[in-house]
């Protein structure tokens, strides 16, 4: 009983049946699609395809029927798929061809019978010229690829008592996987040699085929075949053999196919089962196939880049087939080959991963001096450190930037619009410069040291510092006293002071101890006019008047010395009210001398303005920081100043100041232009502090300070008054009582804060 | 009889600013105010009558050599007032830097010549061979380790500590504490001298209210 495998399940079914048991497909395509034949398609065409030229080449310009039969059907699908598309595009634009280009355009099965008419040698020789076994193994082959591929392919019957039992045993592995939803196959695991029908373009596909076929028909022709009977077999069988989509399986299988198979010789098996693949014209091409196939490392140097049908992988199946020579009995998976146990996927390999199967040897002379792109990379990694660092800084930045990512082009790309639809490799049309592509990515790391880092955090922990609050200790209010407590405090001091003046009986008596910068002061300006007669003295007032009380007995008497010595004073004030002042002081010292002219041999200059600049500009030059007297006179036209240029022609320079940070600017501005010459200062108790270091330091001849300065100098000259004990009484007195008063409210302060601390802490 | 008056306006005046001790109050107010504008009205006087007149106009008006030079000041005191107004005070920051720039170098200059490098040296005199007394050594050591441990308090490098804040060495620590000693002794001296010169004037003040009461007191 014969049977048909359902093109679309793969089941068996019985030959009289149109459609199948178990799927309810046609099992005859062609019979019950009704579409005609390339011949009669072809006057359904448009005049334009007429024109254009026969759908498919002839046999004569393209030598197809040499090819293998995978990649056979592969380029007559594309062939099919572009003719579509281009028909597509013109019916696009010619609205006439767009209700059915279907109907214009031979369909596959169509295109396939015509192909196997095509391919079909005018005289094909008969099924009984064919060796059984060889159509029962093609008809296998190209039943798994019918029945996987689900093509429409003419069914034939098979009869399943003629099978041989390594065969029924692949029917039934094959129909038990048929029965299965073919998606629920392991992908990984291809069920037919052939390729599946992917969109592969010609363009992707290798070129070897090609390379291969060229020389087997020059080779045809230049020698003769091995063995005419087998040739004339093989041309034979390769005519009769139908491509992939269109042939059908053989019906019957001779049954001496088992011991045919054993009497073939292996150069034939070998021969019959490249045939199908490559088609080469003699058993020497394939032995030097098989040698070369064997001694190419490419696919091992490569294994993740394992084409999906490389010649090794056939060479491999084929050799088994070759070994064992028999697959009765045998599973299925001896079959297999090694790729697909290996369990490598079946994908189209991309540009950059197709490896070619041929070692350097067979590729020409200008394609093996380019070299592989693996090794042109190794050639070309010329590490940058072997570069002296100046050629490194000589190089352009060009040079060293990392270039922009480029996007390899591919070279499959198929343009999909306009008049070049459907052609690949077409070149863009838009400029390359209005490509867009990434900028490139430059790295952003930093590389630090672990010393930079640790300064970082350092550097991060006191900015973190910083910006972190610190609480801050609660300062205890100074309170005022209450003005109860500070007029009581007022009147005492009042009271005090008020008994000492009315009593003038001080708590001791005069200091008998005199401290140097008194006594220094004391003799320099005595001495002054042992020096020089009529001695030229600077009285430098910078003084307010509040504290004028402190200073004007130790101002009276220093002035009225100087008047005994006959000086010639030159008052100078810096403060706006010392000009008055200075004329009172020195009205009240000239009353102590009668016969001192003052009006003559003194002159009050007018405010000497800029304070510390002015002290500047006077002592650089005295001419330009004054012009005028207090009078309003020209000042260098007065007795005192006549000869007067610089500094240096005064013989002494007297200071009354009430503030030390005033006289340091004196000292400061003037004693340089002023060396070597007598600087005697009359201050305020309070500028003690500042001139004293003065005074050891030698900038400062003497000082007086504040009223003790004045009952010192007072008792060191005892031409001039008598002693004001008054004043000594209550300064005495008062200072007795502010110091009780301090030590007193130091005390309470500390009681306090020792009963807050108690309060706060007990146990303490 | 003028005396008697002035006397008597000051003797008022005295016991208008005194009231401050029972608190702020108007008599203090009035004699405040008084003195400020006194002070103020005279101020002026002295420096048109003394400054500005005989250093700026009377070169001005009278033809001669520096009237050109006197221009500049003129200028730049025109420039100066500009700082009245908001929209032309830029013009006034040329005077300005010109008046800081200069106030500043002449004080940098006397600081540094007469007192930094004056002061530096004169730390070192007590050691010096006609000063080698034992009282001079004395006094000499105790003034550098004085100025050593000041300065020292001055320095605030340390390192950072979890929860202490920036501690300097102990060391140093330890020396800063004397060198603050040395400061709280320095700050003393011129608090007291601050005392006993308002002391001075306090009793100048009281003894003129004594003799004018004895004036009115036959």
């Amino acid at each position: 009983m014969s049977t048909v495998v359902c093109p679309q399940c793969g089941s068996s079914n019985p030959s009289e049946n149109e459609y199948c048991q178990w799927c309810h497909a046609p099992l005859h395509p062609e019979a019950t699609s009704g579409v005609e034949s390339p011949a009669n398609s072809e006057i359904d065409l448009p005049d334009w395809l007429k024109e254009a030229g026969p759908l498919i080449p002839p046999l004569a310009e393209s030598p197809e029927e040499e090819l293998p039969d995978w990649l056979l059907s592969l380029r007559q699908e594309s062939k099919t798929a572009d003719l579509r598309e281009e028909i597509q595009a013109i019916s696009s634009e010619e609205p006439f061809l767009a209700p059915d280009p279907e109907e214009k355009l031979p369909t596959a099965g169509d295109e396939e019978a015509a192909q196997a008419d095509l391919f079909t040698p005018p005289e094909p020789p008969e099924q009984g010229d064919l060796s059984g076994w060889t159509r029962g193994f093609e008809g296998e082959e190209i039943t798994e690829e019918t029945s996987h591929a689900t093509e429409n392919t003419s069914s034939s019957s098979l009869s399943e008592e003629e099978l041989p039992e390594w065969l029924k045993t692949l029917r039934e592995q094959e129909g038990s996987l048929a029965q299965k939803p073919f998606s629920a196959r392991d992908e990984s695991i291809p069920t037919s040699f052939a390729p599946k029908s992917e969109p592969f373009t010609e363009e992707i596909l290798p070129e070897w085929p090609d390379d291969l076929r060229t020389p087997s028909e020059e080779e045809k022709e230049a020698e003769p075949p091995v063995s005419e009977a087998i040739a004339q077999e093989v041309k034979a069988d390769k005519a009769s053999t139908p491509s992939p989509e269109t042939i059908s399986p053989f019906t019957e299988i001779p049954e001496d196919i088992t011991a045919w198979f054993e009497e073939t010789p292996s150069s034939l098996l070998g021969d019959q089962s490249s045939s199908a693949l490559k088609s080469p014209s003699s058993s020497e091409e394939i032995a030097q196939f098989a040698d070369l196939i064997t001694t190419s490392e490419t696919p091992e140097e490569v294994p993740e880049a394992i084409p999906a049908f490389s010649e090794d992988d056939y060479a491999a199946w084929l050799d088994r087939l070759q070994v064992e020579e028999t697959l009765e009995g045998e599973d299925l998976s001896n079959q297999v080959p090694v790729f697909i146990e290996e369990g490598v996927t079946e994908t189209a390999p991309s540009p950059e991963t197709i490896v070619p199967p041929f070692i350097e040897s067979e590729l020409p002379e200008w394609l093996a001096e380019e070299g592989s792109p693996a090794e042109e990379t190794e050639g070309s990694a010329i590490p940058t450190t072997q570069l002296p660092e100046w050629l490194e800084a000589m190089r352009p930045v060009e040079a060293v930037a990392p270039a922009p990512p480029q996007t390899p082009e591919e070279d499959t790309r198929i343009e999909t619009s306009g008049p070049l639809a459907g052609f690949p490799g077409v070149l863009p049309g838009e400029p390359e410069a209005l490509r867009y592509s990434r900028p490139p990515i430059h790295a952003v790391r930093l590389s630090v040291s672990e010393k930079q880092r640790a300064y970082v955090a350092l550097l991060e922990s006191l900015v973190t510092a910083e910006s972190t609050p610190v609480p801050i200790r609660s300062q205890k209010l100074v309170t005022a006293p209450s003005p109860i407590l500070r007029f009581i405090i007022t009147v005492l001091l009042f009271a005090i002071l008020i008994a000492g003046l009315m009593s003038a009986t001080p708590l001791s008596d005069l200091p008998a101890l005199f401290p140097a910068e008194v006594v220094a002061f004391t003799t320099t300006l005595n001495n002054l006019s042992t020096q020089q007669a009529n001695p030229r003295v600077l009285v430098g007032l910078d003084i307010d008047a509040g504290f004028l009380p402190e200073i004007r007995i130790s101002a009276v008497n220093a002035l009225s010395d100087l008047m005994r010595q006959n000086a010639r004073l030159v008052f100078l004030p810096l403060q706006s009210s010392a000009p008055i002042l200075g004329l009172s002081i020195a009205q009240e010292a000239a009353q102590q001398v009668p016969n001192y002219a003052l009006a003559d041999q003194s002159v009050h200059l007018g405010y000497l303005a800029g304070e510390t600049a002015g002290l500047a500009a006077f002592a650089y030059q005295p001419r330009l920081g004054i012009a005028t007297t207090l009078e309003g006179q020209s000042a260098w036209d007065t007795q005192p100043l006549i000869g007067v240029d610089s500094l240096q022609d005064f013989d002494a320079i007297l200071l009354i100041t009430d503030s030390g940070e005033r006289a340091r600017g004196w000292i400061e501005q003037m004693r340089p232009s002023f060396p070597e010459r007598p600087f005697l200062i009359i201050s305020s108790a309070q500028a003690a502090p500042y001139l004293i270091p003065y005074v050891q330091s030698g900038q400062v001849n003497g000082v007086l300070t504040g009223l003790l300065g004045s009952i010192l100098y007072i008792r060191l000259t005892p031409k001039v008054g008598s002693e004001n004990l008054a004043l000594w009484s209550a300064y005495q007195w008062g200072s007795l009582t502010i110091t009780l008063l301090i030590l007193l409210g130091a005390l309470l302060g500390a009681t306090q804060a020792l009963l807050q601390a108690q309060k706060a802490h007990p146990k303490r | 009889m003028t005396d008697t008056l002035w006397s008597l306006i000051a003797f008022v005046l005295t016991l208008a600013i005194l009231s401050y001790a029972i608190g702020d109050n108007p008599l203090f107010r009035i004699a405040l105010y008084t003195f400020v504008g006194i002070s103020a009205g005279y101020l002026a006087v002295v420096l048109i009558d003394q400054v500005i007149f005989p250093r700026l106009i009377t070169p001005l008006v009278n033809p001669s050599t520096a009237s050109g030079v006197m221009a500049i000041p003129l200028l730049l005191s025109l420039l100066l007032l500009t700082r009245l107004s908001p929209r032309l005070s830029f013009l006034g920051s040329l005077p300005m830097a010109f008046l800081v720039g200069v106030g500043a170098a002449v004080i940098i200059n006397g600081a540094l010549f007469g007192t930094l490098f004056t002061q530096v040296r004169a730390a070192g005199l007590s050691f010096t061979f006609p000063q080698s007394v034992s009282s001079g050594w004395i006094t000499g050591m105790v003034l550098l380790f004085g100025a050593i441990t000041t300065l020292l308090y001055f320095q605030f490098t340390g390192r950072r500590e979890p929860g202490k804040g920036i501690v300097r060495p102990a060391w140093v620590e330890w020396i800063a504490r004397i060198g603050q000693g040395f400061i709280a002794i320095t700050l003393g001296a011129f608090f007291a001298g601050v005392i006993l010169a308002s002391l001075t004037v306090l009793i100048g003040r009281l003894d003129f209210v004594l003799q004018f009461i004895n004036t009115l007191v036959p």
